[in-house]
C-alpha cells in the first residue's frame, strides 16, 4: 500500500510498507547531487536507463532530447509517477532492446532493498532470464514480455 | 482451415495422443494438421499417420541457452520468437493445447489463431477454463490424485472433441510374444529377474512361438546381463510398429510401447507400477488388459524417486500372475476368465 509522507505542503515522497525511495528530509537536493555526480555520462550518452524510480525527482535532472528509461520493480511508484509526471521525457522500461547502448545509472536510494537484482540488470548484456522476466512483470500483456515468459517456464 | 495441435510432452504422451490426431481429422476432414512437438521426439512421423506436418520445438537447444552464459538468454528469446513468428504466419483457424502444463499456456498466449482451446494464458494472464473436463484435468492430472477417467477423455471432452473408440485387440494366431523391459522410470520398471523367469515359463509353455525381450537400443547393454543376444531385441520405432503389427502379446511396463501396440490392434498386457496410473494413461485399447502393483504408495509422484526401501509395487507383482493372465489373453477367454478378479487386476475391456 502506498502512502504519501508531506515534507511540505507542496512536496511529498512515497511510501510503501514503511519503506522510503528517497531522502525523507531533502529528496531534491539529493536528487540534484545524483544528478551532479553524473553529469558527465549524461552529457554523453543518447539514451539512459537509470535503475531506481523513487520519488522520481532525479529523473527531472536530466535535459530533454534524450531517451530516457527507468527500472522499477515497485508498480505502484510508476504508477504515481506516470500521475504526477505525465509529460516526463523518462518512461519505464519495457523492453530488453531499450538497454541496448543505453549508459545505465543506479539511483541508490530507490534500490537499496533489491540491490542485487539491479546489479543483475547492470550487468547487461550479461543478463540472466530470471531478471529479465522479474524487470518486465509489470507488462505481462507485451508480445515481447510474453515470450520471455515462455522462455523462463523453460528454467527449472 | 489449418489447424495446429500443441504437444510438448514426452514420446509415449504423443503417441497415447494419436487416436486424438485421428479425431481431429475425423471431425475436420479437410483441414491442414500440423503439430508442434518437442523436436528430440520427431521420429513419431515415422509412426503415426495422417499428420500434415510435424514441426519440432527446440526444447533442449533453448533450455541448453537458458543453462549458459546469460548472454545466451538473448539469443534463446531470438530463437522462440522467430518460431512463434513462423508459426503465426501460418494463420492456424484452431490452436489445441494437448499439453498440460505451463509453457504451452504461454505459447498459447503468443500463437494467434481464431479458435484456440485448452490450457493457456490471455496477455499474460492465466484464463479460467468454464470447460468442467478442463477444470478436471488440471484436479486430477497435474497432482497427485486419482482419476475416474482415462487421460484421452479428459483431454477430449476439455477440448470439445469426440472421445475416440478404442481400437480392438486381435486375437492373433502368430508366433511372437514381447517382453518389454524398461521404462523411462526406474521406479516403472518391473525387476528384469522377473522378466526372465517369466520368459523361461512362456518359452516352455508355448515352444512353438518366439519369447523375446524388447528393449531401446540404448538399453542393450543392460538387458544383455540378463538375457542373451539372440532372445533379445532392439528395434528403431518404426521397426517396432511393423513388428508389433505381427505380435501376438505384449507385456509391458512402458506406456509408450503400450500405446504404439494398441493402435497395431495388439493385445497388451500392461504391467503398471510406480507412477504410472493404469486409469489414466493405460493403452487405449479394447481387449487389453492391467496389472497394478499393490502398495499403500501407489502410484506414487512422477517428479519423485521410490521412498521405499524395496520397490514394494514391483515386486507384488508376482510372475505366475502374469503368466496367467498371458494364458488367458493367448486363449481368447478373457471375457469369461477375467471377469470378476480382485480391482488390482483392473480389465480395461471390461471397466470402461
Amino acid at each position: 500500500m502506498i502512502t504519501e509522507h508531506f515534507i511540505s505542503p507542496e512536496l511529498s515522497i512515497p511510501i510503501i510498507n514503511e519503506q522510503y525511495f528517497c531522502s525523507r528530509r531533502d529528496p531534491v537536493r539529493e536528487a540534484s547531487a545524483w544528478a551532479n555526480l553524473h553529469t558527465k555520462e549524461i552529457e554523453q550518452a543518447d539514451k539512459i536507463v537509470v535503475l531506481g524510480l523513487g520519488a522520481g525527482f532525479h529523473l527531472h535532472f536530466i535535459p530533454r532530447g534524450k531517451e530516457v528509461y527507468f527500472v522499477e520493480f515497485e508498480q505502484a511508484l510508476i504508477e504515481r509517477f506516470e500521475k504526477i509526471c505525465p509529460d516526463s521525457i523518462a518512461k519505464p522500461l519495457t523492453s530488453v532492446g531499450q538497454l541496448k547502448g543505453a549508459r545505465i545509472l543506479k539511483f541508490q536510494p530507490a534500490i537499496a532493498n533489491s540491490a542485487e537484482l539491479y546489479q543483475a540488470i547492470a550487468n547487461y548484456p550479461s543478463i540472466n532470464i530470471k531478471v529479465i522476466a522479474e524487470m518486465l512483470k509489470h507488462y505481462p500483456a507485451l508480445e515481447e514480455v510474453k515470450c520471455w515468459n515462455s522462455l523462463r517456464e523453460l528454467v527449472v | 482451415m489449418k489447424i495446429l495441435v500443441l504437444s510438448l510432452l514426452r514420446l509415449g504422451d504423443i503417441i497415447m495422443q494419436e487416436p486424438l490426431f485421428a479425431e481431429i481429422k475425423a471431425q475436420y476432414p479437410q483441414a491442414q494438421v500440423d503439430v508442434l512437438i518437442n523436436d528430440q521426439f520427431l521420429s513419431v512421423r515415422e509412426i503415426i499417420p495422417g499428420i500434415d506436418k510435424w514441426i519440432g520445438f527446440p526444447r533442449n537447444e533453448l533450455q541448453a541457452m537458458l543453462a549458459k552464459n546469460p548472454s545466451e538468454h538473448l539469443l534463446a528469446f531470438d530463437k522462440l520468437q522467430d518460431q512463434l513468428k513462423e508459426l503465426n504466419q501460418k494463420n492456424y483457424d484452431i490452436i489445441f493445447n494437448f499439453t498440460h502444463n505451463f509453457l504451452s499456456a504461454r505459447l498459447m498466449d503468443q500463437l494467434t489463431g481464431k479458435d484456440k482451446r485448452g490450457l493457456q494464458y490471455k496477455d499474460g494472464i492465466k484464463l479460467n477454463s468454464q470447460n468442467q473436463w478442463q477444470v478436471y484435468m488440471n484436479e486430477s492430472f497435474t497432482e497427485l490424485k486419482g482419476s475416474r477417467f482415462h487421460y484421452l477423455e479428459v483431454l477430449a471432452n476439455s477440448l470439445g472433441l469426440n472421445v475416440p473408440k478404442k481400437k480392438p485387440a486381435f486375437l492373433r494366431q502368430g508366433n511372437k510374444i514381447l517382453l518389454q523391459l524398461f521404462t523411462s522410470d526406474p521406479k516403472k520398471n518391473w525387476q528384469l529377474e522377473s522378466f526372465k523367469q517369466l520368459m523361461k515359463m512362456l518359452i516352455q509353455e508355448y515352444p512353438d512361438k518366439s519369447v523375446l525381450a524388447l528393449c531401446s537400443p540404448s538399453e542393450l547393454s543392460t538387458a544383455r546381463k540378463y538375457f542373451s543376444e539372440a532372445q533379445i531385441i532392439a528395434p528403431t520405432l518404426s521397426e517396432l510398429k511393423r513388428i508389433l503389427a505381427n505380435t501376438d502379446l505384449l507385456v509391458s511396463g512402458d506406456t509408450s510401447v503400450q500405446h504404439l501396440a494398441a493402435a497395431q490392434n495388439c493385445k497388451v498386457l500392461s504391467l503398471f507400477m510406480g507412477s504410472a496410473d493404469a486409469i489414466k494413461t493405460s493403452a487405449w485399447q479394447l481387449g487389453g488388459y492391467s496389472i497394478e502393483g499393490a502398495a499403500d504408495c501407489y502410484p506414487c509422484a512422477h517428479s519423485k524417486p521410490c521412498h521405499q526401501a524395496t520397490h514394494i509395487c514391483g515386486r507384488s507383482i508376482k510372475v505366475d500372475k502374469v503368466l496367467n493372465f498371458v494364458k488367458v489373453l493367448l486363449s481368447g477367454n478373457e471375457m469369461e476368465k477375467l471377469h470378476g478378479r480382485s480391482e488390482q487386476e483392473h480389465s480395461q475391456g471390461l471397466s470402461c
